[in-house]
């Protein structure tokens, strides 16, 4: 057995190192991780909306792909992930800590990013997709935890007031995404 | 915050500088960290960024006037995505030149909240023209501070400006890649509050 299925999964997980440096998560984090205790069922509702995106995405880029026509990709896509989106808010019901993050602006660019990352680097391999899919879907909760915890020590603690906020989320993202390079090194 | 009594021209200006997208609200962070690899890339998603702003504002303005409610946040979205697959569609060569990644950036867009911030909050309780002057405004500073970022991040980081050589040897490599798009978005956001009107010297 080759090694390609856990390349994938390992890339996916530490593609939380893009995913913070792209934006994504520091973005989606910034309402959701004021205290840690919250940011705990947006994480799993996120690493359950990239998987389920991740599922309907990639098989649709392949229907769109044999039938020679790319440009209603986008569209389809935001038509699934309001799908998804749907599903997800009748399985979780009326939660108040999601329900005060709602309508998911930030959590969608993430989803969306997610799967389309996933399509892009493996546009003709359903399986290794998948699996990267679902190293994002892991890594995604993991990153916003981490910096949930991290912020509340930043944000109790004495901090410059110019810093507060975006600037020192961005900072701790920018130390996210430098450890996960040397992480992503090590393991080549 | 809006007023009834303020003129086109302030809401365009507020809407710009001391309420900009990226500086003051955050909410252009996504773009001014992944689009500004280059000068061309930040043009090139600013300028969408900036259509996309307007197209929906003007669409949520156009339905309060008719019908006197709020248009739901996925029509917008979808009517977003399908605008970006004809952008992508007509600029296709364009977007191939341009750094890697720049095509699931532009598809983004069409879940960004910055696009739909102006639309959903401000457009509810004003007329056509003046919403259309405000995305203006919020759309023009976003693209100034992502052009600002993506200069200093290609001249620094690659040597080059808008594709043509500036500097021999770039003095710091590392501002080309991700990680210059969070510390110089970070950098930019404690400036701006630095030398804001108000702000404690």
């Amino acid at each position: 057995m080759n090694g390609a299925p856990f390349t994938a999964l390992l890339a996916g997980l530490l593609l939380s190192s893009p995913l913070a440096a792209l934006g994504y998560i520091p973005t989606s984090a910034l309402a959701a991780t004021e205290r840690p205790r919250h940011a705990w069922p947006y994480a799993v509702y996120g690493a359950c909306a990239i998987l389920l995106f991740a599922l309907c995405a990639w098989p649709l880029h392949l229907v769109l792909l044999a039938a020679g026509i790319a440009w209603p990709e986008l569209p389809l896509d935001i038509l699934a992930l309001w799908g998804v989106n749907r599903a997800l808010r009748a399985l979780t019901g009326r939660s108040a800590v999601l329900q005060a993050q709602s309508p998911f602006f930030a959590l969608n660019c993430a989803v969306l990013g997610a799967g389309l990352a996933a399509v892009e680097r493996y546009p003709h391999d359903w399986y290794p997709a998948l699996l990267f899919a679902a190293g994002m879907a892991v890594g995604f909760p993991a990153a916003v935890i981490v910096i949930a915890h991290c912020r509340e020590r930043i944000e109790t603690g004495r901090f410059s007031p110019r810093l507060a906020g975006w600037p020192s989320l961005l900072l701790l993202c920018a130390c996210c995404c430098v450890a996960c390079q040397g992480l992503a090194l090590l393991l080549r | 915050m809006r007023l009834p009594s303020e003129s086109k021209q302030q809401l365009f200006l507020k809407s710009m500088v001391p309420e900009n997208a990226v500086l003051f609200s955050g909410l252009g962070i996504m773009l001014a960290v992944a689009g500004t690899a280059t000068v061309p890339q930040a043009f090139f998603l600013g300028s969408v960024a900036l259509a996309l702003m307007l197209a929906t504002s003007f669409v949520a303005a156009v339905v309060n006037e008719l019908v006197q409610k709020r248009t739901p946040l996925w029509p917008l979205v979808l009517l977003a995505a399908l605008l970006l697959a004809l952008v992508r569609a007509l600029f296709q060569a364009r977007i191939n030149q341009l750094p890697q990644g720049t095509a699931v950036v532009l598809a983004l867009l069409a879940v960004s909240p910055v696009v739909y911030a102006r639309a959903l909050n401000v457009t509810a309780s004003t007329t056509v023209g003046r919403a259309l002057f405000d995305a203006a405004g919020a759309g023009l500073g976003q693209l100034a501070v992502l052009l600002g970022i993506g200069l200093l991040r290609e001249l620094l980081g690659l040597g080059t400006v808008g594709a043509s050589p500036a500097i021999a040897q770039p003095p710091l490599p590392w501002l080309g890649g991700a990680l210059g798009g969070l510390l110089l978005t970070a950098a930019a956001i404690a400036l701006f509050r630095r030398f804001k009107p108000g702000s404690p010297s």
